[in-house]
């Protein structure tokens, strides 16, 4: 008969390999967004251009940066240009929209003047650590696409298993007898050390 | 639930002693450094909950932002060369109030009050300088959990010259280093263990998998 303990070790086993990868990449991109000038991350590299052409769509200018206006604005303009996916989309002048298309490998910067019609779109590629940096950042289910979506609700599963890590660790600590001194020591100091520190913050 | 534990250490033969004792050690430090650093995980993982469902938990609440409410107006006659920084004047100022610490300034220009923002993980103060007037406010943040829990989040430490502050900073250095080791020494205690090995590979390479087919695709 499978026994509660054993339920509470398999959990914690299993969503810790499955989720492995996520927990790697939250240690060593939250290293990384506190360091930044160690790894460079703070210097982008140089763009280059992709194409610069006579573009016509009608904008409706009258949303706010990355309302839902100008989002559907912005997703019409990426689709005519193969370039769907997830973005954001601000105006930095009145006759001018801003695309930013993103993904982990890159970032595309699309500028659209109604003024002038012109579509001008440059690819800047990322260095390996700003690349785990925007997984870090990564998450929600604002984007479009299935992909980001479902991205989406791995970060939240990543994360409801973090807190059943916890509880599960716990668990299996308790029912460890000769640990469990050392352990509340631990514990204890841990909760007191964290508690301090708000406290004080 | 009063069953002893299964044992799931694996066999000891003493040849392999050396191997034994590090396996041991490393899963004691597995253990402990969790037990630690349960409440920095807790925090991390509510948090991030919390901001990326920002709008559903701010529907519980009657306002985008905390309320501020008034704690203290004073006078305040010191009064600050033309030329001295706006940082200086808000240092100044907390350290006359007796309430120095983390802060960021802004305003203060061309005539303008001069507005201190005090961080504080439970309780944010405003702090505005009128010096036409010669009058302080003193502002509280009112608490609310997810605020809180983005505010400890995105604090990273370093960035002041607190000690506190590098403090914070040094358990955030220590928690993240730690979450790599979980994820290393994770992956050893479980190929320890025999009978888990077939579904345990299951788990391991389809979260590989997935993760490697995300970084490639979005």
């Amino acid at each position: 008969m499978i026994t509660f303990d054993k339920i509470n070790r398999r959990a914690h086993l299993y969503l810790g390999l499955f989720f492995m990868p996520w927990l790697m990449m939250y240690g060593v991109s939250s290293f990384i967004v506190i360091h930044q000038s160690w790894f460079g991350a703070d210097k982008a590299l140089a763009r280059e251009l992709l194409f610069e052409k006579t573009y016509n769509r009608p904008v409706n200018m009258q949303g706010a940066n990355n309302s839902p206006e100008l989002r559907a604005t912005a997703q019409e303009i990426l689709k005519d240009c193969n370039l769907e996916g997830a973005f954001w989309v601000d105006k930095p002048n009145a006759d001018t929209l801003h695309i930013d298309r993103f993904s982990f490998r890159d970032g595309i910067s699309m500028t659209y003047s109604v003024k002038n019609q012109k579509l001008k779109a440059e690819r800047r590629s990322m260095r390996v650590p700003q690349t785990i940096m925007r997984m870090h950042f990564r998450g929600g289910y604002q984007q479009p696409t299935f992909g980001n979506k479902f991205w989406g609700l791995l970060v939240d599963v990543a994360c409801v298993g973090i807190i059943i890590w916890v509880a599960s660790g716990l668990i299996m600590w308790w029912r460890l007898p000769r640990l469990r001194a050392w352990g509340a020591i631990a514990v204890s100091s841990g909760l007191l050390s964290f508690m301090l520190l708000v406290w004080r913050l | 639930m009063n069953a002893p534990p299964p044992s799931e250490e694996p066999p000891q033969p003493k040849t392999e002693e050396l191997s034994s004792t590090v396996s041991r050690l490393v899963r004691r430090v597995h253990m402990f450094t969790a037990l630690f650093l349960g409440p920095w995980m807790l925090m991390y993982a509510l948090s991030t909950l919390v901001m990326t469902h920002s709008d559903f938990v701010l529907s519980f609440y009657p306002s985008k932002s905390p309320a501020l409410v008034t704690e203290r107006e004073l006078d305040y006659t010191r009064s600050f060369p033309t030329n001295m920084a706006r940082e200086q004047t808000g240092l100044q100022i907390l350290q006359d109030l007796g309430l120095d610490g983390t802060h960021s300034v802004s305003g203060g220009r061309n005539g303008k009050p001069l507005v201190i923002n005090r961080q504080h993980s439970l309780v944010t103060r405003r702090v505005t300088f009128d010096p036409a007037a010669r009058k302080v406010v003193i502002q509280r943040e009112e608490f609310r959990a997810p605020t809180f829990l983005e505010r400890m989040h995105r604090r990273r430490g370093y960035n002041h010259p607190y000690a506190l502050e590098d403090t914070w900073g040094f358990s955030v250095d220590v928690a993240v280093v730690i979450m790599v080791f979980w994820s290393l020494s994770g992956v050893w205690l479980w190929w320890e263990i025999k009978s888990v090995r077939v579904w345990g590979t299951v788990a391991l390479v389809s979260g590989l998998g997935l993760f490697a087919l995300f970084a490639a695709l979005i």
